[in-house]
């Protein structure tokens, strides 16, 4: 995985692990932190679907939740 | 393995590459909806209406190569997708020239200069002033990450495929009419709502168009099948003095918001007899009545939702600007 990518999987595991039962998921505060960090079209498919797996987004769910991600402009 | 990041023209559209990635699907698509509850779990919304997909590799399932050389699987197409950007659920079909797979017959100035008589609602593409672009030529969904996904189009082309097949045996307007009347429920309202989402309203088209008569009527009783849901589609179809018609004779119903969109950045949004009000992107702030979208113009999370705002569905009589961004 990008080094840079695997940066921010870490601080959203991070983020959830000290705040637990937070407002805002792990799946969409990786989608924000990718969207903010000034690389979003940088990474690549496999990359982003190894992300979302390991911020536990399912295999049933990680192709739609990379359509939304691919979706936010 | 390097990323593929087409960088040889990144604001550019690639209908080319995208056609490519188009092509690499070749499974079967069971036109049956298949349903799994929606939910707000750890990881945001999941479930809801999806397409079942087969093809030739073990289990009959149908596996596609990335850009950098693995092989996924690819067992099913969500129907939807929950746009975050627009705070409800859309429907995504391939977009830009028909001849590279997408649904947009209008998104080529060839296209368009062979009809003609577009200039009667809008300046003539030959006046577009300098340093001003040709819409459809940077659409969003013809580059970045629609590009860079291959998944991205698999699952266009698989709604396009089903479309297909349904228009072809009668059974669109049902099908279409349950899987977005499956959100309509008190429960789902409410998981929704946690993520500021809303099932009383729905986006046609984040990526394509009503790629023919037929297509667009089936969506119109769709629409009316649902009154209380609010839709909202861009479309370039009326650049053709036959669609023009068509909607005229064939309106869309008072929920579906139709807004023809301009065809530069800067051209003022088309105002067509029968449709909402149009859309335009120019760069900055336009004057009244011209709505500019607040979407862009926060900080944080950019959103329908966070911006409070609901013009593109319920406000027909305001024309609107996406600012360019």
């Amino acid at each position: 995985m990008d080094a840079r990518l695997s940066k921010i999987v870490k601080g959203v595991q991070g983020h959830v692990q000290e705040n637990p039962g937070g407002d805002v998921d792990p799946g969409t505060l990786l989608q924000l932190e990718v969207l903010r960090s000034g690389f979003k079209d940088t990474f690549s498919e496999d990359d982003m679907i190894d992300a979302a797996e390991a911020v536990g987004v399912s295999k049933d769910d990680v192709l739609s939740w990379l359509e939304d991600f691919a979706s936010y402009l | 393995m390097r990323p593929e990041v087409y960088e040889e023209n990144p604001a550019l559209a690639n209908w080319d590459r995208l056609s490519i990635n188009r092509a690499v699907f070749d499974g079967d698509v069971n036109a049956e909806v298949q349903y799994r509850r929606v939910a707000v779990g750890k990881v945001g919304i999941s479930g809801g209406p999806y397409l079942k997909i087969t093809g030739d590799g073990p289990g009959s399932t149908f596996t596609y190569t990335t850009a950098t050389g693995k092989q996924r699987p690819y067992r099913n197409s969500t129907l939807f997708t929950w746009t975050s950007k627009m705070s409800c659920a859309s429907f995504s079909l391939p977009a830009g020239p028909v001849k590279q797979g997408g649904t947009c017959p209008a998104s080529t100035v060839a296209a368009i200069e062979k009809e003609g008589t577009y200039t009667e609602h809008h300046p003539p593409i030959s006046t577009q002033p300098a340093g001003q672009v040709f819409i459809c030529d940077v659409c969003y969904a013809g580059k970045g990450r629609y590009l860079m996904y291959k998944s991205m189009s698999i699952g266009q082309v698989v709604k396009l495929a089903w479309v297909n097949e349904t228009l072809r045996d009668g059974t669109f307007v049902r099908k279409m009419s349950e899987a977005i009347g499956s959100l309509l429920d008190d429960e789902i309202e409410e998981y929704l709502a946690r993520k500021l989402v809303s099932n009383k309203f729905f986006r046609i088209h984040d990526s394509g168009d009503f790629f023919s008569p037929e297509y667009y009527k089936a969506w119109v009783a769709v629409c009316r099948n649902l009154p209380k849901v609010s839709f909202w589609a861009p479309t370039r179809m009326w650049v053709y003095e036959k669609w023009r018609a068509l909607f005229s004779n064939y309106p869309p119903p008072d929920n579906l918001a139709l807004r023809p969109s301009a065809l530069f950045t800067s051209a003022p949004p088309p105002s067509i007899e029968g449709l909402a009000e149009g859309s335009t992107s120019i760069e900055g702030r336009m004057p009244a009545p011209v709505w500019n979208c607040p979407a862009y113009e926060g900080e944080e999370e950019h959103s329908c939702a966070a911006a409070r705002c609901r013009v593109c569905w319920k406000s027909q009589s305001k024309p609107v600007n996406y600012m360019t961004h």
